[in-house]
């Protein structure tokens, strides 16, 4: 009989080997089950923590939520052997990703907050952490009010050891400056984290995303140009960063490189598709219809596309109306919108809708550079 | 006369030593470069001049030893002395931001001011090769005092500095080290460096760069880089590939490695920047599939970051990217033409580097494809051993799914690829795309019972009541019940579930012991767009005797129990742990069976094991 535990060491090896992504999610998944299939909680505990962590990493909330319960269970009915306090750091990826999925609603999120400041308080935490989150998860259901309130009191809290390193903390005040549509503030937060001063896994990445847009509107186009092809860069292969792609999306869109923003459509559109985190589909699905807008203006009216065939409009010769596919965008988009705000009890997200054809006018042309294709002399 | 600072020298050197500088013999670096940089400076004043560097060490008994360290580029006047002084007054904050001055004669003071981590007292002479100066002889010590004067001598103009070996420095002034140390940041450079020490009389830099020497054949020039390959990595590389690039002015080479890389290893390479060596951790040059080289390159036009790191992140860099990822690219698909027996050793080493470049790039996957290589359910082959027998292009996406049905596909014969490794499922998908007259379908293991053979008409009203109660038994766990005819005999029932199915299960597993709150949040989070109820499927064998058995029994419950464990059977060959519902069937089971056995041990042992129990 093989050693249980040594089979599951060698598996979490193996992930720890590979880059993040969802081959690594898939193989930590394995020694899950493995650890389960010899029913032992210890090795279930441990890898289950290893699961969330690469889901998290990898783009898969549904996976980690499922993964994080189990092991926030067996702390509550094993406290002598599993402790929570090994679950404070990866409850905040919780709390930030459970707004993705409008099916979880309003109340479940509000009490999954109350729970985690009750674990946050019996550590003896300020409740930094908790309070940022406080303000994110309002800002994600599109709730000004709540978020400015949590913001007050988190300008009032120490940060502690369970906070988000600074650059994450720099980047999400960034984002709630632009949510309150104080681009220009925004854009001074960020200083720090464009000029290279903070960084961290995530961070400049999702700052570079978000900057996009300001920048434009702003008319710094040659600055946004750089964050654009290093940020996209770097988040590109990675699922976790498609409504990131997006932003890159409508940048592309709103600086007149149509082709280029339909290689990123094409790529992209079948992580969209698949991706249990429905706030960042919308957000991709935003920045292509954005770009069919486009190319409707230019008085395109059908483009050549490898879709992928799981789509309901897929066919065979690749090619496509621009109708056809502005059609699907638009259920979709509306789906979507309907059920986020049904969850979040505001009109936030149809409003997003609303304002495509509106931003759609704000495009300045500013070509990419040209590569040096062949090596030279 | 005397002069004073107006700082605390020994403060800066200090933080210099511990902080801006990453150990002593940075002094060798700063020295070099003011060199090169006075060389250079000379080189636009006098097109055509030839630079040189000497450097003397004298071993002297009794005393420490000293070094002098010459070069005849341009020189300092006595006003360029006194800004040099200035910059090293102003410099102790850059230093702590890792900036450097941006004009010669600043650097040339920050590179100075190194060499007090090694030597006590710092001598200068110097002449300007412009107009017509004097030489000059400056002696700076520590305690921030020194002296000027000028000399009545008649000097070519250039710089010497003589450095006197500090107590625990002795062995940087050692003639072995020091020429290794010279040779480590400026090999590459275009103007000969010599050091001389006693006996010992050696050009440091007489090869120069290898891939800018001229060679007869091209046996010999692999030969000379894969040479100079070991000597700076101590590797035996695989092979060689020349890097050029017009975009940022860059040469130099990507040598394979010998070994295959663990993917999370970090990829740092040598860099060195207008011939001087500027890095040995720069991680941004080549493009991320590129992981199976190991490079050394000169730019000489990029920018250094400010931690001198690497180069900045700038449109110059990543248009110099795509092109260096060009030249590997190229000489992939001469490989391909040329040599295909070196190619498969390549892959054999590097088909995880090879795969990446070819989900990005299509005319790549079109040349490369066919030589990958795949596990399949028939063992490993290639993707053009695959093809051969094989119209239809099988993969199952997961290697968990794989595993599941690896034994039964290949008892059936049948070859299906496990996309479960990195990239594979992505090349597989795009094979179509690519190649518009071919197909490739992703196999979900549920699926795959729908190549098994059906039973006859005869046979399927036999198994008619059968099915009826499987179906019921095995509804609340949203799986549904066939029976068809496969390979191998010996295995009664296949559990087959696709990704939705397992996900499922994973998400029951943390239902159950979760508390009210997280229950309704998973509740909630099952709710997804679903196709079907059964998200699983238990297919009986009727090739299998047992099955065969259990098909014609009419005892309900102990059909009931036999399907049950069949059921449990079933999920643990496949590896799926169980839920506490599945564990609780299994318990039961096993009880019921060992009464059965009792039951059917006392009939025979007569009437001493008689019983009367209604089974419900």
């Amino acid at each position: 009989m093989t050693d249980p535990s040594r089979e599951v060491d060698d598996l979490l090896a193996e992930a720890a080997g590979m880059e993040e992504g969802p081959g690594r999610v898939a193989l930590v998944q394995e020694a899950v089950r493995l650890a389960d299939t010899y029913d032992d909680a210890e090795l279930g505990f441990e890898t289950r923590m290893e699961l969330v962590k690469s889901a998290m990493s990898a783009g898969q909330p549904d996976v980690m939520l499922i993964g994080f319960s189990w092991c926030l269970a067996q702390c509550d009915r094993d406290p002598e052997k599993f402790s929570e306090e090994d679950l404070l750091w990866e409850y905040k990826w919780i709390l930030a990703e459970a707004p993705l999925f409008p099916q979880v609603s309003r109340q479940q999120i509000e009490d999954m907050l109350a729970d985690m400041e009750k674990r946050y308080v019996r550590a003896g935490s300020t409740l930094h952490a908790v309070h940022v989150l406080r303000r994110d998860v309002a800002q994600d259901m599109g709730d000004r009010e709540a978020a400015m309130a949590a913001q007050s009191v988190l300008a009032r809290t120490r940060r502690d050891w369970l906070s988000n390193c600074p650059a994450c903390v720099a980047d999400g005040a960034v984002d709630f400056q632009l949510f309150l549509g104080k681009p220009k503030e925004a854009l001074k937060s960020a200083g720090p984290i464009l000029k290279g001063q903070m960084k961290c896994a995530e961070v400049p990445q999702r700052t570079f995303a978000l900057v996009l847009l300001p920048l434009l509107q702003e008319g710094r186009l040659e600055e946004a140009m750089a964050y654009h092809i290093n940020g996209y860069r770097q988040i590109a292969r990675n699922p976790k960063f498609i409504s990131q792609v997006g932003q890159h999306l409508t940048f592309l869109t709103l600086t007149d490189n149509l082709a280029k923003g339909v290689k990123l459509l094409e790529k992209h559109l079948p992580v969209a598709l698949t991706t249990a985190g429905l706030a960042w589909r919308f957000r991709f699905y935003l920045g292509a219809r954005l770009l069919l807008l486009r190319l409707t203006e230019q008085g395109k009216d059908s483009l050549k596309l490898r879709l992928p065939p799981t789509l309901p409009i897929h066919n065979s010769t690749g090619k496509y109306t621009l109708a056809e596919l502005a059609g699907w965008f638009d259920a979709q988009l509306a789906d979507l919108a309907a059920r986020f705000d049904a969850r979040n009890g505001n009109p936030s997200f149809s409003q997003r809708v609303a304002e495509l054809p509106a931003l759609a006018q704000q495009w300045v042309p500013y070509p990419l550079p040209r590569r040096g294709a062949k090596g030279g002399a | 006369m005397d002069h004073k600072f107006q700082i605390n020298l020994r403060g800066l050197i200090d933080l210099l030593s511990n902080h801006l500088y990453s150990g002593p013999e940075v002094f060798g670096r700063e020295l070099l470069q003011n060199g090169v940089d006075a060389i250079r400076a000379r080189t636009q004043l006098e097109p055509g001049f030839t630079g040189e560097v000497n450097v003397e060490v004298h071993a002297r008994p009794g005393k420490p030893p000293s070094l002098v360290f010459a070069d005849n580029g341009i020189g300092l006047n006595e006003e360029e002395i006194h800004r040099f002084l200035a910059t090293i007054g102003e410099s102790s904050k850059r230093a702590s931001e890792g900036n450097r001055p941006t004009d010669f004669i600043g650097q040339f003071g920050i590179g100075l001011l190194s060499c007090f981590v090694v030597s006590d007292e710092i001598v200068v002479v110097t002449r300007s090769a412009r107009g017509d100066c004097k030489p000059l002889e400056w002696r700076g010590r520590p305690d921030g005092t020194y002296t000027l004067k000028t000399l009545d001598a008649d000097l070519d103009a250039g710089t010497q500095v003589y450095l006197t070996c500090k107590k625990g420095c002795e062995e940087l002034f050692e003639p072995e080290r020091l020429i290794e140390l010279l040779k480590h940041y400026g090999c590459l450079l275009p103007f000969p460096i010599r050091v001389t020490a006693g006996r010992v009389n050696q050009m440091i830099n007489e090869r120069g760069a290898p891939w800018r020497r001229r060679f007869s054949s091209e046996k010999e020039r692999r030969k000379a880089l894969l040479d100079f390959g070991r000597e700076a990595f101590d590797t035996d590389f695989f092979d060689a590939i020349p890097l050029r690039s017009s975009v940022g002015d860059l040469d130099g080479v990507a040598f394979v490695l010998p070994y295959t890389p663990s993917l999370a290893a970090k990829r740092t390479h040598r860099v060195y920047l207008k011939n001087m060596l500027l890095s040995e951790a720069a991680d941004n040059l080549l493009p991320d599939w590129a992981f199976f080289v190991k490079a050394v390159v000169n730019a000489n036009d990029l920018r250094p970051t400010a931690s001198r790191e690497s180069f900045y992140e700038d449109n110059k860099l990543d248009a110099a990217r795509a092109t260096l990822g060009n030249c590997m690219r190229d000489y992939l698909v001469e490989l391909a033409k040329k040599d295909q027996r070196k190619l498969e050793q390549l892959i054999n080493l590097h088909a995880l580097a090879i795969k990446s470049l070819a989900v990005e790039d299509d005319d790549f996957y079109r040349l490369f494809i066919d030589w990958l290589p795949f596990e399949t359910s028939l063992g490993n082959m290639t993707l053009a051993e695959y093809r051969q027998d094989n119209p239809v292009i099988r993969y199952v996406p997961e290697r968990d799914q794989f595993r599941q049905i690896a034994r039964v596909a290949s008892a059936q014969g049948l070859c299906i690829i496990n996309g479960g490794y990195v990239h594979d499922a992505e090349l597989l998908a795009k094979y179509p795309d690519v190649f518009p007259d071919a197909q490739a379908e992703a196999v979900d293991p549920a699926g795959l019972t729908q190549g098994f053979d059906d039973l006859e008409l005869e046979e399927q009203d036999q198994v008619h009541a059968f099915l009826r109660t499987a179906d019921n038994v095995l509804r609340p766990h949203h799986c549904s019940a066939e029976v068809k005819k496969f390979l191998p005999r010996e295995l009664p029932a296949l559990y087959s579930t696709g990704s939705e199915g397992r996900f499922l299960r994973s998400l029951e597993q943390s239902r159950e012991i979760a508390n009210p709150l997280w229950a309704g949040v998973l509740d909630n989070l099952g709710k997804r767009e679903r196709s079907g109820n059964a998200h699983a499927q238990l297919c009986f064998n009727y090739h299998n005797p047992l099955v065969r058995r259990l098909v014609a029994v009419k005892d309900r419950p102990l059909l009931q129990r036999s399907i049950q464990m069949l059921y449990v059977q079933a999920l643990l060959l496949g590896h799926h742990p169980l839920s506490a519902r599945e564990m609780g069937l299994l318990n039961e089971g096993l009880l019921s069976l060992i009464e059965w056995g009792l039951e059917a041990h006392g009939r025979d042992a007569g009437p001493a094991g008689k019983q009367e129990r209604d089974e419900e």
